[in-house]
């Protein structure tokens, strides 16, 4: 990036690209953070595969278990994660993908499924493969209840459709099943390589591996709110860091 | 659809280098493309424009955009520049949960690969002087 012009701090009489480099006058941007939501949110940061998970062993477990499965695994774990990356994989195979998101009131937005359904062509019950089904993503499904879930895999069974739902937990949808076709819980192997790649993008990078051990602790395991303790161990460091050269500035004139 | 973030051979110049303006201000630059020119480049976008950032969904407003097709412009051209008049708010904010972050960007769009974006960020403020980190509790 050129700047055409340069300016003289009116303290220092630094070069304004001088103050700049000490963190002063930077304006705020995304990459003022390497944990901030844009960079962490799932379908952002890139699923790790684990020996258990590659995306290519749970897309066989959902073809053997007929189309219908799970991604199982408690909060932040990796779950919508793992839909964004299993939707890229099928998309490369000409399936057709829709995100249903479902929320607690799902009772209020029956009307919801029928209509994003009624959007999908019905089909010939003649000629329809397997390879041709569409897929519907129902995220969110853990939050329904058990008449809930029904009613949604009563839609979905109407419509010849092939599902990925996210859940909690296993657990029985019956006369309807989904069976579980990944159950998720990162290890720190793969935190690790995701936290490195984030950090990466630092030149002189403010928290470190073990802070972000420490930060995995706290979180309990919960990806989402690991990524916010990190987030605001950076900001934190960030801005004690900019009272420290304040400071010396302060010193020096 | 991704975007490529290391076009580091293109370049976006805001005119005033200390990046810091007042409201209604007028902001010009320019911005320098060959190395994409020569890359098969179809189309250029030029984006003023606030956006959050922070720990929650990103929320955005365009203040200025304009497009030029590869056919539209001359056939050496291979930089123009820009103008626009800064609007009143929202101010540049580096909060500690929310940042607002006004940029200008460029996006070129190719005949194969995905679209790259350079940007350049400023602040909007309502003095001149280097805006603060806010403080913990607001500002």
């Amino acid at each position: 990036m050129s700047m055409t012009q340069i300016d003289k701090h009116p303290t220092t009489g630094a070069t304004v690209e001088n103050v700049a480099s000490l963190g002063l006058s930077r304006p705020p941007n995304r990459d003022t953070n390497p944990f901030a939501t844009c960079w962490t949110s799932p379908g952002k940061v890139t699923y790790v595969e684990s020996d258990e998970n590659t995306v290519a062993d749970v897309l066989h477990r959902l073809d053997l278990a007929k189309g219908w499965g799970a991604l199982v695994g408690p909060h932040g774990s990796g779950k919508s994660t793992l839909l964004h990356a299993l939707e890229t994989e099928l998309t490369k195979r000409k399936r057709q993908v829709t995100w249903i998101h479902l929320t607690g009131h799902f009772t209020s937005q029956s009307s919801q499924i029928t209509s994003r359904s009624n959007l999908i062509p019905k089909r010939s019950l003649k000629n329809i493969s397997d390879a041709s089904r569409p897929v519907w993503f129902l995220e969110g499904f853990e939050r329904l209840g058990q008449i809930a879930r029904r009613r949604v895999l009563w839609q979905c069974s109407r419509q010849q459709v092939d599902i990925v739902a996210t859940l909690h937990r296993e657990a029985s949808c019956w006369p309807w099943r989904l069976a579980p076709i990944a159950n998720l819980a990162p290890s720190k192997e793969q935190i690790e390589k995701v936290f490195r790649k984030l950090n990466e993008r630092e030149q002189s990078p403010l928290v470190g591996w073990q802070d972000a051990l420490h930060a995995l602790d706290v979180a309990e395991g919960n990806l989402r709110e690991f990524w916010f303790e990190l987030y605001s161990l950076h900001e934190k460091r960030r801005r004690l860091g900019k009272k420290e050269i304040r400071t010396k500035i302060e010193q020096l004139s | 659809m991704k975007e490529d973030r290391s076009s580091e051979e293109v370049e976006l110049w805001l005119d005033r280098g200390s990046r810091r303006y007042l409201p209604g201000d007028v902001i010009t630059g320019h911005c320098h493309f060959e190395s994409w020119r020569a890359e098969g480049l179809q189309a250029i976008e030029l984006t003023l424009l606030w956006y959050t950032a922070g720990q929650g969904e990103e929320d955005f407003c365009v203040h200025h955009f304009q497009r030029h097709e590869i056919d539209e412009l001359d056939a050496d051209s291979k930089d123009f520049q820009y103008e626009a008049i800064l609007p009143a708010s929202p101010y540049s904010y580096d909060g500690e949960i929310v940042k607002v972050c006004w940029t200008v960007r460029l996006k070129g769009f190719f005949k194969q690969g995905r679209p790259r974006v350079v940007e350049a960020p400023f602040w909007l403020t309502a003095n001149e002087q280097p805006n603060e980190p806010a403080p913990r509790g607001g500002a």
